[in-house]
């Protein structure tokens, strides 16, 4: 069994990174209000409700255009615009193709949406890894965005929420503001949550979702990771978890022996819900917010079907600079309207109409 | 050139007409217009018919034609005139033109328009319609937003109180109290419009007429032919024409209206007079603060002074200065491609003494100001009492 | 509207794109084919900056057709930093707080409105500037 990690032979590095998490909010609280469950345990605080004029497609745009700005570069210069999501507007129709437009990377540029649950944003970082390493294009944009719906009195309504972050990728140099030592999969044919076709909302299976699905994932490509770098739990400075709710990262920290402090700065779950192929990739964005040159940060995502893919960075000097340049996570945080139930179900179009 | 004359008028009332047809109103008014004047419609040389939404509510496109037909009349021209709201001035201009020249002489112009037949939301997209749909389509940007850019402009540049600028739905509305073909004969106080809807913020709905059906008929004819007929006519005495940008960010400043000033100065000097000379005016009040803006372009006040003018009742049927003598857009009625007929029927009225208790003393000549889009055409047209 | 005309206008609707006039430099949003300035036919393609100011603004009741869930909402005058003024939605905005003077940036965001086949539309909007 040859587990291998996967080391392009040249660095690449992150060269522009960009958030968006729309300005709504409903507090699980009053979510809980009208569904009669006032005194349990609630998993986030609140979660990010996408606008009635909102979709993936236009959070990726948001998204892609401050990596752009972050990143310095002409957007024509871009050679692949990668958007993972599961809330897709059209079944069939790349939502990659109206964002590389949007941003104006088209004609001469690769396209395509990926989808693997929750990890669609980080497959598409693998993608762009390998694209930038060998040489066949200078940039590629990964994006990992979602505006996920939560059946309605079902647990995952207290978290399906909406948001998306862009990395773009370059060969490492000075000007990227991080780059990979080296990523490591791990992924099985484990069905802990799925939506068929015409569906409306997605079936998942309550416990089972957690051990044999997020914590084995998780762990495995952790470990994975670890060991064919040749790194211990301590090494890294902050580790970022896919963040379904507050308590599965912390967990994940727990079992690997990574102190709560590291994981926190990158937990944004309680404060916006989990926003599935942004989740991961948002909370990478408020680490190197405010990480320093050197720190090395462990990133590790997780998407149902299973599959976790992790990754260990090396944030660079060009972060100092490159992080003022567009809006921090936290600035997106504090931009915040509260709405409630109603207006929820309005704008998420629950409302049979 | 040779002069030009309107020798007869008729129309329906401006309402919702549920029972009749754009054929059933345009034959009416058109037998109206024909029985007036104790001719039969084989007499005619032609008619322009003048209309503006019955290709998108309707689904009616070619529409001369088939009322031509609905008439009984075949062998002779019949042309549609589509202009928006101004398309009943633009076939009276065009019909003038042809008569002027001696291309035809006696023609009937029509406009009608049926907009009952639209859900309220279907007609904001239908009025949006006439404006470059390249800009608007597919923006949320809707006719009435665009007027109420128009209307706080104002406000601020002139620090004046919304409810004076409704004052002009309220002058409409008294001077549509004896006028039977209008929509809405009744009276209309501030406080009922400033506690009605909004349209678009700060455009309440009373400030801007509702959809309506309706059709208007003039016939016109050559000097020397109203002569003949022995009928009482009115003199064309000026048709103009001016345009501007429809695109409102490409005007240097939204209040400048200059194809409303351009026009009324051409119309001016044509017929050789000032805008004080005029006997009263039919005012393009699509929304109260255009007929306040109007009343500023035509050059009865100054710039800003619209509202001092309303208040002062000098625009009331007694007044020194008569505007929209029948109730105007918002009172009488806006069968959007018909206002214009309308106007001119209204002023053919006036100026031949048969407008009964909206008479105003001494009509000698009159105007009509009609627009499409936000005064983006502007057709002055000038009637003069003759013989 | 066909989709090929929603196609069509994808330049000025996705990324702001105008056009200037290269014989009087006038600016014009959406782009015209001849410049209502000075009558000429040669003009280019001009981006337009993303950022602005809100310099009046309406609130929109009377909803049109396929607007009935999202009114009342903000069409505003936005002067862009060039100078140039363009007319749009103005979102992420509750009614009772537009301001004249607000700070707004480009966004393109999805219409309630769907072209046949339920072909979505996106379309420029501005919205408070996120700093």
């Amino acid at each position: 069994m040859g587990y291998r990690a996967l080391r392009p032979d040249d660095d690449v590095g992150i060269i522009g990174y960009g958030v968006y998490i729309p300005v709504y909010r409903i507090r699980t609280a009053e979510i809980a209000r009208v569904w009669g469950k006032i005194n349990d345990d609630l998993p986030v605080e609140e979660k990010a409700v996408a606008g009635p004029d909102e979709d993936a497609v236009t959070i990726a745009i948001e998204a892609a255009k401050y990596a752009i700005k972050r990143a310095g570069i002409r957007p024509d210069e871009i050679g692949a615009v990668y958007v993972g999501t599961e809330s897709k507007p059209y079944a069939v129709k790349p939502c990659s193709t109206i964002v590389a437009e949007a941003i104006g990377a088209t004609p001469n540029v690769l396209a395509a949406d990926y989808e693997f649950a929750c990890k669609a944003g980080t497959e598409a970082f693998q993608a762009s890894i390998g694209l930038v390493a060998s040489g066949m294009v200078e940039y590629a944009m990964a994006i990992g965005v979602d505006t996920a719906q939560g059946r309605p009195a079902d647990a995952l309504e207290y978290t399906a929420g909406s948001g998306g972050g862009a990395f773009i990728f370059a060969k490492r140099s000075d000007e990227t503001v991080a780059y990979v030592e080296g990523s490591y999969s791990f992924v099985t044919d484990t069905p802990d949550f799925w939506r068929r076709d015409g569906d409306r909302y997605p079936y998942h299976m309550g416990r089972f979702t957690g051990e044999p699905a997020y914590f084995r994932h998780t762990i495995m490509a952790a470990k994975g990771l670890m060991t064919e770098l040749g790194l211990r739990p301590s090494d890294f400075d902050y580790a970022v978890f896919h963040q379904p709710n507050y308590k599965f990262p912390m967990r994940a920290a727990r079992y690997l022996g990574i102190p709560e402090e590291r994981v926190k700065p990158g937990l944004v779950s309680p404060m916006i819900g989990n926003t599935y192929s942004g989740s991961s990739m948002i909370g990478l964005a408020a680490v190197l917010d405010v990480a320093k040159p050197g720190d090395r940060i462990l990133l590790v995502s997780y998407g149902s079907g299973a599959g976790s893919d992790a990754f260990s960075f090396i944030v660079q000097e060009a972060i100092e600079e490159k992080r003022d340049r567009a809006p921090k996570v936290s600035a997106f945080l504090s931009r915040r309207k509260e709405v409630d139930y109603s207006i929820y179900a309005k704008f998420r179009n629950k409302i049979l109409m | 050139m040779r002069d030009v004359a309107v020798v007869s008028i008729g129309y329906t009332r401006v309402s919702e007409h549920w029972e009749k047809s754009l054929k059933g109103l345009f034959v009416e008014a058109s037998l109206k217009a024909l029985e007036s004047a104790g001719l039969s419609a084989r007499s005619l040389d032609g008619i322009y018919v003048a209309n503006a939404l019955s290709g998108y509510i309707q689904g009616q496109t070619n529409l001369a034609n088939v009322l031509a037909d609905s008439l009984g009349l075949y062998d002779k021209f019949a042309i549609s005139v589509d202009a928006g709201g101004a398309s009943g001035a633009v076939a009276i201009h065009e019909a003038y033109r042809d008569v002027a020249h001696g291309i035809r002489d006696l023609v009937l112009v029509c406009g009608v328009e049926k907009m009952s037949e639209a859900s309220p939301q279907e007609m904001v997209s239908a009025l949006t319609s006439v404006e470059d749909q390249e800009q608007l389509r597919y923006t949320s940007v809707t006719v009435h937003s665009l007027a109420a850019l128009i209307y706080k402009t104002y406000l601020k540049r002139y620090e004046v109180k919304q409810e004076d600028i409704a004052l002009m739905s309220v002058v409409d509305h008294e001077h549509a109290l004896t006028c039977s073909h209008a929509q809405y004969p009744f009276k209309l106080s501030v406080e009922a419009i400033m506690d009605s809807a909004f349209l678009a913020e700060p455009i309440r709905v009373l400030e801007a007429p509702s959809p309506a059906d309706g059709a208007a008929a003039i016939i016109m004819c050559s000097h020397e032919t109203a002569k003949e007929l022995g009928l009482p006519h009115v003199r064309v005495a000026a048709s103009e024409i001016a345009r501007d940008r429809f695109n409102l960010m490409e005007r240097e400043d939204l209040l400048a209206m200059r194809a409303l000033v351009e026009a009324s100065r051409r119309a001016y000097d044509r017929a050789n007079i000032k805008s004080s000379d005029l006997s009263f005016a039919e005012l393009y009040d699509d929304y109260s603060v255009m007929g306040v803006i109007a009343l500023e372009k035509l050059g009865f006040c100054g710039p800003g002074e619209g509202v001092e003018l309303l208040r002062s009742g000098e625009v009331k049927l007694r007044g020194s200065m008569p505007v929209n003598t029948f109730g105007g857009l918002k009172a009488r009625g806006a069968p959007l491609g018909a206002i214009g007929v309308y106007q001119a029927a209204e002023a053919f009225l006036q100026l031949t003494n048969g407008a009964g208790q909206n008479q105003v003393k001494d009509a000698r000549i009159g105007l009509t100001h009609t627009s499409c889009g936000f005064n983006s055409v502007v057709v002055i047209n000038l009637f003069e009492a003759c013989c | 509207m066909a989709t090929s005309a929603y196609w069509r206008t994808r330049l000025h609707r996705y990324r702001l794109v105008g056009n200037k006039c290269v014989a009087c430099g006038r600016i014009f949003f959406p782009p015209r084919l001849v410049c209502s300035n000075c009558g000429s036919t040669k003009l280019e393609e001009h981006k337009l900056p993303e950022r602005g100011k809100l310099v009046e603004y309406t609130i929109v009741h009377l909803a049109p057709k396929g607007y009935d869930a999202v009114v009342p909402y903000v069409i505003g005058i936005v002067e862009l930093e060039n100078g140039v003024r363009v007319v749009a939605q103005i979102t992420d905005v509750d009614v009772n707080e537009v301001r004249e003077g607000m700070e707004v940036e480009l966004t393109i965001r999805r219409l309630p409105e769907q072209l046949e086949g339920g072909m979505i539309c996106y379309t420029y909007k501005f919205r408070p500037v996120i700093s």
